[in-house]
């Protein structure tokens, strides 16, 4: 096995809670374990993606670019995955991730999926489930940001927009990729 | 149309074995309602999951002051809404009307729960789709941001919608993908 059951729950503990070693081997069986040095980008912007990643050492960094514009969105850490839409709805990815360390992550394909599916089904509803509430929460989170824009927009009619009203689509899109603002 | 017909020839639902399209006909409730039928208001306890068979449901927010609503998007055939009833036990976030005559069909959570938990496959399969659905919104609402962020678009805010949702359905229509298999 590429990593041990238990490291695997140890780092993913949210995903793992309720699964058995035979489920948590089947997922691991189904990953391969990939390098990702210092500076290489695991995931390209708008490039097609359909793998979902667990980060498994190291620290990696989540941005947007356009025109010589770059937006942060968020860090990922160990314990973290990327590529949750693309797993799902495979398509263009969303963000640009990029390794600011060595890194090794255990990336699941599409195959990977199915053949954890028939391997393990209950494993699989298991990732789905995590998956589902990891996109409900960030919707959520952005859904509520997204109302306060519209409130605090209705009562600044007519003025001149402060600062924090125009970066919100910034603020919407780091709520989307699980960003945890200190202030609201 | 019924909802028989819906589940085998939806793309939505490709994923669907013969099993769990016959077992979710059984246990959905299909119903015609009438124009301007409210299914949920905004702050309800999210007990249902609705599924459209026919015909157009309007999701609405009500405004801060509670002087009318503003409509975030229009939902058609084949199309679920109230899905976060069964991942986070939550109120409403929005107000779903029928936009016209619509016939929809509507799963309790504790039917859903029930499968669940018995390991049924079915729920399993739903939940796929469920989990693709928001994907794609999620996808959606980036879009709408990368607009706003990088064009200073300033576009209507129109959570969980875009100019993409509907062109990506028509994109993916006939496409037969999923990462549920029926195959086992």
């Amino acid at each position: 096995m590429i990593v041990a059951a238990e490291d695997f729950r140890a780092r993913f503990p949210v995903l793992t809670a309720h699964a058995s070693a035979q489920e948590i081997a089947a997922l691991i069986d189904a990953m391969t374990l990939r390098q990702v040095p210092a500076g290489e980008v695991l995931v390209q912007d708008g490039e097609p993606a359909d793998t979902l990643y667990f980060l498994w050492e190291g620290r990696m960094v989540a941005f947007v670019e356009a025109e010589n514009v770059s937006i942060e969105l968020g860090h990922v850490s160990p314990g973290e995955t990327i590529g949750e839409v693309a797993v799902l709805d495979p398509g263009p990815a969303t963000a640009t991730v990029k390794a600011e360390v060595d890194s090794r992550v255990l990336a699941l394909s599409p195959e990977g999926l199915r053949k954890l599916d028939r391997a393990h089904p209950t494993m699989c509803n298991k990732l789905v489930r995590m998956l589902t509430q990891l996109l409900v929460e960030r919707l959520g989170a952005a859904d509520e940001l997204l109302l306060r824009h519209r409130k605090e927009s209705e009562e600044a009619a007519g003025e001149t927009a402060p600062h924090h009203l125009r970066d919100w689509p910034m603020r919407v899109y780091r709520k989307l990729f699980g960003h945890r603002e200190a202030t609201a | 149309m019924r909802l028989i017909e819906l589940l085998e020839t939806a793309p939505n639902f490709a994923g669907l074995s013969r099993a769990d399209v016959e077992a979710l006909d059984r246990i959905m409730m299909e119903k015609d309602y009438p124009d301007g039928h409210e299914f949920f208001k905004q702050g309800n306890p999210a007990e249902t999951i609705y599924l459209i068979v026919d015909g157009e449901v309007a999701v609405t927010q009500r405004h801060s002051d509670d002087r009318g609503h503003t409509e975030l998007k229009r939902m058609g055939s084949g199309e679920i809404f109230g899905e976060w009833a069964l991942i986070d036990h939550t109120r409403r976030r929005a107000c779903c009307t029928a936009a016209g005559p619509v016939r929809v069909a509507s799963l309790p959570r504790s039917a859903f729960e029930l499968l669940y938990t018995a390991n049924s496959p079915m729920p399993h399969h739903f939940l796929h789709i469920i989990a693709r659905q928001l994907a794609r919104d999620l996808r959606s609402l980036v879009g709408t941001l990368r607009s706003a962020i990088f064009e200073g678009s300033n576009a209507p805010l129109r959570p969980y919608d875009g100019p993409e949702r509907r062109s990506d359905r028509d994109r993916r229509k006939g496409e037969r993908r999923g990462i549920v298999t029926t195959d086992r």
